[in-house]
Parts: structure tokens; sequence; C-alpha cells
């Protein structure tokens, strides 16, 4: 363990084989299966043209494999990675020389991940994330290394960055938050789409049914078949919108979560088990969001915006699962009372910004008015079916009323709120998403105002943080110019300032 | 009909010198400026009109009668809007530098206003393109970890007075800052050792 200079597991050979790679094998081994090798022999002494290519295909196959599998051997055994007092250093001395020097107070992340291929071998893949806004919507180096290592090598760039890192029994420390599988089943309920939970509420109903009609009919065996097929091909249709729903299961399974010092340790995961360690004064925002179904039941989930977490597909950078507001404030008290939630006074939307939306709200009614009166008034497609036209204008009808409602929650849900420290950003539509950004990560705003907007003094504005690209852009809805020259004069406070 | 429209032009270019009157910290562009949004404007649109004239007599027996005119409205409509929108451009482009920040407004219809802490300032960058360079101007762009702003059509003096600028007032706010924390730092350590001495004489009391 004491050299300072060595290379990742052997196993990221095959980790870093890719698609196209497997896909090679499989074909290699399905034309092997279906090949008879003494008969080809016998048919290319004959001289046969289609022997030969096929020998050919199958060699073609071959070399790519084997090329694949050298080429990952070489980058494998020619990158060398080291720690040194103020930097870590990746080499990769392939045809080009690469030396990646990353500062360690450019650090802003080191995560530890486990999927299920590392848990069978026994390897951490180590990820390292720096404060760039350019990088800051992936991960800037992977390492894999075995557990040890990987721990150990943990332990030597947080020293270095000046921190503390103990050796933790993860049996026995104890966590600040922790969720049973019932928390987590609730959590999934009340952060599923309505459209997802009404598809399989839809097609439970539809399986009661369609058993209760073969029970009460005449039992036949062609029935029962029929009815099979049919619940296959619709539990086939169904499994995407129910993997939606269960998905979140699997990454939150045993979440927990703690505060030490000027870190939180976060660890969930069900098959990928994931390790987060994720230092406060990184921290660039927090979000309380509460979708569609959680807001009609009162709950709500925390986010924590930072680079190094959350900027990986699959890779979510919640705090807290779904929770009643008062339990909510007091974990994130525990968790983080650097963002202790206050009741500041939430200033409303301009009252006099729906002049800007009814231009897009005309547009909408001049369309689909058009579109029912076309179609289910003049009839100019000539439909034969009375019922049809009659769905096509409720259809109009039911999609203006939508588009009007919608308008009318997310004017009604925005708001913004201007504490000592901290700034609220409240947007939503159906869903309602609540933004705490401290003034000093606040790296630009902007604001934007149309003609309208500019007579009667109002504005919408950006509110820019480092971030990942989707995190890193607030937008607000429309306020007051002043409430912007207020955030404004918030920013610019500083330490030291004369 | 033509006095009408320059009437209304010069209505409108009056409505927006007006309007920009009231913002008095910014500091509005140099005449130069202006000249170099025109040619810029123009050779945009020229280009724009060469190919919607050209497809439109390359196309002229299969396109319908019908989408030559909207053609023909297309390049009037871009006539008129080179010939307005660089002045009103230039009349609301505004840009400020004061000791702690650095804010741009510009817009045609729609106006932006961007403002940056200098504090949160990572990166100056100042260019010239050959459309710049012979008007002898210069754009700054500053970069933060939240995204990039720019100011256009500065001339060469002010572009390198604004630079040079945020270079000493970015050195000046970090050590203010180091000093700030230094400080801070202190009077913590003093809290502290205050703190122990209450403690240590009142457990002697006690004793």
């Amino acid at each position: 363990m004491e050299q300072n200079r060595f290379r990742c597991h052997a196993s990221v050979i095959i980790e870093n084989l890719g698609g196209v790679f497997w896909f090679a094998v499989l074909m290699l081994i399905s034309s092997m299966d279906d090949l008879d090798l003494g008969e080809v022999l016998s048919l290319l002494e004959e001289g046969n043209a289609s022997a030969k290519e096929v020998l050919m295909i199958v060699g073609i196959i071959l070399a790519i494999v084997l090329v694949v599998l050298a080429y990952n051997w070489v980058v494998w055994a020619k990158t060398w990675i080291s720690i040194e007092k103020e930097a870590i250093v990746i080499e990769r001395n392939l045809l080009n020389r690469k030396v990646n020097t990353i500062g360690m107070k450019n650090i802003s992340n080191i995560n530890m991940e486990q999927n299920i291929f590392e848990r069978i071998i026994g390897t951490y893949k180590i990820k390292l994330d720096t404060n760039s806004a350019t990088t800051a919507d992936q991960t800037d180096v992977k390492i894999i290394l075995s557990k040890a290592k990987a721990e150990w090598f943990k332990r030597q760039v947080m020293q270095r960055m000046n921190e503390t890192c103990e050796e933790v029994n993860e049996e026995a420390v104890e966590y600040d938050v922790q969720y049973k599988a019932k928390d987590i089943i609730m959590h999934c309920v009340y952060t599923a789409s309505p459209g997802a939970v009404l598809f399989c509420l839809a097609f439970l109903v539809g399986c009661v049914v369609t058993l209760n009609s073969v029970n009460t009919g005449a039992v036949l065996l062609d029935g029962i078949i029929n009815v099979l097929g049919s619940l296959l091909a619709v539990i086939i249709v169904v499994g995407s919108v129910f993997q939606s729903l269960v998905k979140d299961f699997f990454v939150y399974f045993g979440f927990k979560a703690r505060r030490q010092e000027n870190k939180i340790y976060l660890t969930h995961g069900f098959f990928k088990k994931r390790q987060y360690t994720i230092a406060v004064d990184k921290i660039n925002a927090v979000e309380i969001v509460s979708s569609t179904v959680s807001r009609v039941l009162r709950r709500q989930y925390v986010k924590v915006v930072c680079v190094g977490v959350g900027d990986e597909e699959n890779e979510n950078s919640m705090l807290l699962l779904s929770e009643k507001t008062d339990v909510m404030k007091e974990k994130l008290s525990i968790l983080l009372p650097e963002f202790v939630i206050g009741e500041p006074t939430i200033i409303s939307r301009h009252k006099k910004s729906m002049w800007s939306e009814l231009l897009s709200l005309l547009v909408c009614f001049i369309l689909f008015g058009a579109i029912a009166v076309l179609l289910g008034g003049m009839n100019v497609l000539e439909i034969e079916q009375m019922w049809v036209r009659v769905v096509i204008v409720i259809a109009c009808i039911v999609i203006w009323l939508l588009v009007l409602l919608a308008d009318c929650l997310s004017f009604k849900t925005a708001g913004i709120g201007l504490e000592e420290n901290n700034l609220l950003v409240v947007l939503g539509t159906y869903s309602k998403t609540s933004t705490w950004i401290p003034y000093s990560k606040i790296q630009e705003i902007e604001y934007s105002q149309g003609p309208i907007a500019r007579h009667f003094g109002y504005a919408s504005g950006v509110i820019y943080i480092l971030a990942t690209m989707i995190d890193s852009i607030n937008a607000t809805s429309y306020f007051d110019v002043e409430v912007f020259e207020q955030i404004r004069a918030k920013m610019l406070e500083r330490k030291g300032k004369k | 009909m033509v006095h009408s429209s320059a009437l209304k032009i010069l209505r409108i270019t009056h409505a927006v010198v007006h309007e920009e009157r009231g913002s008095m910290d910014y500091k509005k562009l140099d005449k130069k400026a202006l000249t170099c949004m025109y040619v810029k404007e123009w050779i945009g649109s020229i280009i724009w009109i060469v190919l919607l004239l050209v497809g439109n007599f390359l196309l002229a027996d299969e396109i319908p009668t019908f989408v030559s005119y909207i053609i023909y409205g297309v390049v009037v409509f871009i006539v008129v809007i080179s010939l307005i929108a660089p002045k009103v451009r230039y009349e609301r482009y505004r840009y400020l530098l004061s000791e702690e920040e650095f804010a741009v407004r510009r817009g045609l219809i729609v106006t932006t206003t961007e403002i940056v802490p200098i504090e949160r300032l990572h990166k100056i960058e100042v260019s010239s393109g050959p459309i710049f360079r012979a008007f002898g101007l210069k754009e700054i762009k500053v970069t933060t970890a939240g995204g990039e702003i720019k100011i256009s059509y500065l001339t060469n003096e002010v572009a390198d007075q604004i630079a040079e600028h945020l270079k000493i007032r970015i050195n000046a706010i970090a050590v203010e800052e180091r000093k700030a924390e230094a400080e801070e730092k202190m009077m913590l350590q003093q809290e502290q050792v205050v703190a122990n001495d209450t403690y240590t004489e009142g457990e002697h009391g006690a004793e």
C-alpha cells in the first residue's frame, strides 16, 4: 500500500470493453454454434467460394474481438495513477503521451460506487469531480481499484485535501437518517408520475375483470391460454411503466445519510451500491420537490445541487426521501443546518404579468378553435361518423382548458422569497419545486423584459449557479424589476467588502 | 407612404432613447459601434436576400406564385429590419462596470440585463474579429462557474481599460476576502480563548 504510483484493477479491462465487443463475441459464438467446422473445411478443400466467405467473416469477427481486447489491455497496462502532494496525476503512455493533473484543491467530490460485477470481483469505482462548470455534466475521473486500495486511495486524497477521513465500519456507524423498505416503497408511490399510476391501476382493474370473466364463464383450456396470451402482451406493454415505478426502490434501497463535521455521507443502492461524500461548502443549492402525487398528499423530498453528485445517468443527488414537511425540516436541520428552511414572505408573480401569457393562450385558442370548427363544424375531412366529430370538438376544448389550467396553476405556484442568506425560487405547474440558493453561490443573474413587461415594470429572470447543465439554470417567473434589483444587491454582498 | 414609415422609425428610436435615458449608471457605446452594427446587420441581410432571391429565381417554375410573393415579403421585411434594428440595438445597448459588478443590457424587442459580480469571475477574454478590427472595436467575454457574458462593440481603449480594471479588482477582492477571513478566524480564536478562561475561572471558583 505504500507505493504512490499504481494501475487500476485489471478488471477494468473487462468493464471497458463496451457493447461492440460483447456484440462481436455473441456473433462469434452464434456463428460457431451454427457452423459444422468439418464440413466447412472439406468444402474449403474442394474450393467452395461460400465456405471461404464464411471463414473470412468468422476471422474478421475474431480479429475485432482480439484487437478490442488487446487495445484495452494496452490501455490498462500503460495507464498509471499517482498521488502527489498537491495533485492526482493520471498518465497514459500510448502513442500519444497524455498526462491529466487534477489539483487537490479543485476536487469537489470523491465518491465510491459498486455495480453487481464489481461486487462479485470485490472492486470499487472511485469517481472524482472537480469544481468546473465545463465538466459539471460528467464525472471527471473514474478509477477502479480493489476494495482495500480504493479505501486507501480515498483516505490519501482526503488527507491531502485537508479533510479527515476515518476508517468506517459500515455496520457499526450510526446514521442520522435511515429509511426502511416501507418508506422507500411509499417514496416510489409519492414520486410516481400520475400517468404511470393511472396506467398501472387500469392494468390491475383489467386483470381482475378478465380473470373474473374466466371464472364465471366456461373454464376451457383454450380460454385460459387466450387470456394468458393477452395478459403476457399487456405485461410487456406495462413493463416499462412498471419499471419506472419500481426503479427508484432499487436505487434508494437501504438509503442512509449522516452528517459529520463539514461532510454528508450518503449510501444507498440494491444492485449498484453507491457511497457519496458531499462537502457541505460545495453544495450550491437545495431543492425541495413535491411531485404531482406528493403535492396532493403533502409530501416532499430533498435534493442537493452540487458538482459530483447526480451528474451521470442513473445518478441522483437525493438527500431525503418523501416526507411530511415538519419531519423533512427536522431531518434537514440535522443533515444540513446551514440551509435552515425558514418561512420567508413569498413574493407572488406580478399581477399584470398575465398579459405576457395572453398571447400564447390566444394562439392556442385560435389553433384549437380552428381545428374544432374545421373538423367538427365544417367537416372538411368529410368524416362520416358524427361521434368522431363530437370527440374532436370535445378534445380541442379539453386541451385548451388544460393549457389554461396549467397557466393558472403555474401563476399560483410561482414565487420568490428573499431571506437573509438564501434566495428561494418556487416554480411548478402540477408539481412544485422550491430551490434555496445561498446568495454567495449565485454566479450570475439575468432578467429580460419584452415590450409589455417594460410597460408594466416586471421581468422574468434566470439565476445561474455552478451545477450540471439542467440544475445550473434556475428560471424565475415574472416579478417586479425591483425584486431582481434586490437579488442583485444581495448577490454583491461579500466578506471584507469596503 | 415613405414619409410616414420614416416618421414611425424616428418615433420608435426616439422612444427607445427616451426609455434608456433613465438608467444613468449604465454607459452607452461609442458612435463607431453603431456603424459596425449596421455593417454586420447588412452583411447578414445581404446574404439572406441573395439566397432568397436566387432560390426564388431558380425555382420560379416549380413553386406557386403566392410562395414567390411571400419570399418578396420576407425580403422587404429583412430590408426594413436591417434599417431599424441596428439603431434600436445601439440605443438599448448599455454596460456597467463598478467596483463590484459587471453588467450589460441589450436587446431588440426583448431587453436582457446580465449581471456578474466581479468576485465570481474566472476568466477574462478580449477578442476582435475582422469587422471589429476594421472599426477599432473589441469584445470582452467574462466567464464564471455558472456561464459567461460578453460586451461587444467596445473601442480598443475602453476594452483594454475594462480588462485591466477587472484584473485589478479581482486581485483586490481576493486580498480583501483573505483579510476578512483571517480577521474572522482571529476573532473566533479570541472568543474561544475567552470562553476557555471563563470556564477555567469557574472551575477554580467552584474548588
